[in-house]
């Protein structure tokens, strides 16, 4: 039987979350009961299991042939994989190994002249073993040198991006409308060409029960305020709502964040919370 | 305070094999673990031909931890690096016995998540972090993108947390996906550190009672 302190520990290390000396004094008590061990193992996989409750993102094409020749150079660098040999670092040695049997075998048979032959095939071999190292030793500065040129353009083509898309984006802070909603923080982005923009929230108390918080954007030359969305926050965390206006906006000039009956409404009909200069 | 991806590793010390935890596991797995499981084992012996399909498989969930961790997608990215980086080099020391390749590998994103969020002040680059996501994002609808069976798991871990009281919730999000300690979830919610403690071991509890009912 586990009792609740424990539980409550076994729930604290699943999620990483016990202090130094806590964590010790319970690792100890797994060691002693096995079933709390399996506790945490259970608590763990359900903390983790919450990562499917999150929508999934591709993740950038770029990172696995990035995580593939990191591993190669590695591999090049040290000659090992993590924990065993591979076929390519033993090779030179082996065949070293093969030349110095043969080597000792001729040299046992008398065969003067093959030994002779021999050695001087050996000292022509680890000649070229010693050139290929040189060669590789190059290789792994070149590709290290080329890698690096190849980060600060990837960085200068994105700063580029990202100036140009700028350029086209609307930026503005929401300030708060009501005492009770003043810890909350928000950022409207909005992009004109694409017409797509977000709203990112931070300490958004839940709208509560049958309410929506709804987005408004309202146009340079047009007062009336145009819909776009409804959400309910979920916690008091950072989030962002993406800004879906009902039609075309030409000119965004303010936005704004009301509370409304559930499903919205057509104009403002609930208290503004926060808006936009 | 445990930081850093060798608490996912810890999670996974070692268990006779043979034993009646690990025979009880092999025989609960699902034809998609016991793949991850193999991958991974070809990845301890470094095929990085494994490791590319591991990666594929799981990637595109981890990312979308990732950002929802940093709200970043270039910090999201990093972690996402780091993260399978850690796991090509560590992947000897999983244990299938004690959890799934997708809670091992959550485990080691999440907390290279952890240690990031840690290093960097969030409320100050709300504005900056909100604009260079923003230029990230697509407008795919992400449960048409998602394939069955991520989305059955999806349907089943929404349902799950739907009973979850929200107190509850709250506090276990914060310390899985905020990295927040329980210190810090304390002040945050003003509420005594004996409320969150007991709020995140009842909310983990019911969590896997109801995931454990899902899978019966």
């Amino acid at each position: 039987m586990i009792d609740e302190t424990l539980q409550e520990q076994a729930a604290l290390h699943a999620l990483g979350m016990l202090s130094g000396e806590e964590a010790t004094a319970f690792r100890a008590a797994l060691a002693r009961q096995p079933e709390l061990q399996t506790l945490v193992d259970d608590l763990a996989e359900a903390a983790a299991a919450l990562t499917h409750a999150v929508p999934s993102a591709k993740a950038p094409t770029e990172v696995l042939p990035r995580l593939l020749t990191q591993i190669r150079a590695e591999r090049m660098r040290t000659n090992t994989t993590p924990g065993r040999g591979s076929a390519v670092s033993w090779m030179p040695w082996a065949l070293a190994a093969g030349i110095a049997l043969a080597a000792s075998v001729g040299f046992i048979a008398g065969a003067r002249v093959e030994s002779v032959n021999t050695q001087v095939q050996v000292a022509k071999m680890s000649a070229q073993i010693e050139q290929a190292d040189v060669e590789r030793q190059r290789l792994a500065t070149l590709l290290s040198s080329l890698k690096e040129e190849r980060g600060s353009l990837e960085k200068r083509i994105a700063d580029l991006r990202q100036r140009e898309l700028l350029s086209q984006i609307k930026i503005a802070t929401l300030r708060v409308q009501l005492k009770a909603y003043a810890k909350v923080a928000a950022v409207a982005v909005w992009d004109a060409t694409s017409q797509q923009g977000v709203i990112r929230f931070d300490n958004l108390p839940p709208a509560g029960a049958g309410k929506d918080y709804q987005m408004w954007i309202i146009e340079d030359q047009n007062p009336v305020p145009v819909s776009a969305g409804i959400f309910t926050a979920e916690s008091g965390t950072e989030f962002d709502a993406r800004l879906r206006p009902s039609r075309p906006i030409a000119v965004a000039g303010k936005f704004a964040v009301s509370l409304e009956p559930k499903n919205g409404s057509a104009e403002p009909a609930g208290p503004i919370l926060l808006m936009s200069n | 305070m445990q930081t850093g991806s060798d608490f996912a590793v810890r999670l996974h010390d070692p268990i006779a094999p043979g034993s009646s935890r690990e025979a009880a596991c092999m025989s609960a797995e699902n034809p998609e673990r016991q793949r991850d499981v193999e991958l991974l084992a070809r990845v301890a012996k470094g095929d990085e031909q494994a490791f590319a399909q591991f990666y594929r498989r799981t990637a595109d969930g981890l990312f979308g931890l990732a950002l929802k961790m940093m709200n970043d997608s270039g910090e999201a990215e990093d972690v996402l690096q780091e993260g399978f980086s850690y796991m090509w080099k560590k992947a000897a020391t999983y244990d299938p016995a004690r959890s799934s390749p997708f809670t091992w590998a959550v485990m080691i994103v999440r907390n290279k998540a952890i240690d990031r969020l840690r290093l960097r002040q969030r409320q100050a680059r709300i504005v900056e972090k909100a604009t260079t996501e923003f230029l990230h994002y697509t407008d795919t609808d992400d449960a048409s993108a998602r394939e069955p069976v991520r989305r059955e798991q999806c349907a089943e871990v929404r349902a799950a947390l739907a009973e979850i009281p929200d107190d509850q919730k709250q506090v276990v999000e914060l310390a899985f996906f905020a990295g927040l300690t329980h210190e810090q979830i304390a002040q945050r919610l003003e509420a005594p550190l004996g409320t969150i403690k007991a709020r995140i071991r009842r909310g983990l509890l019911r969590l896997r009672d109801r995931l454990k009912g899902a899978d019966a």
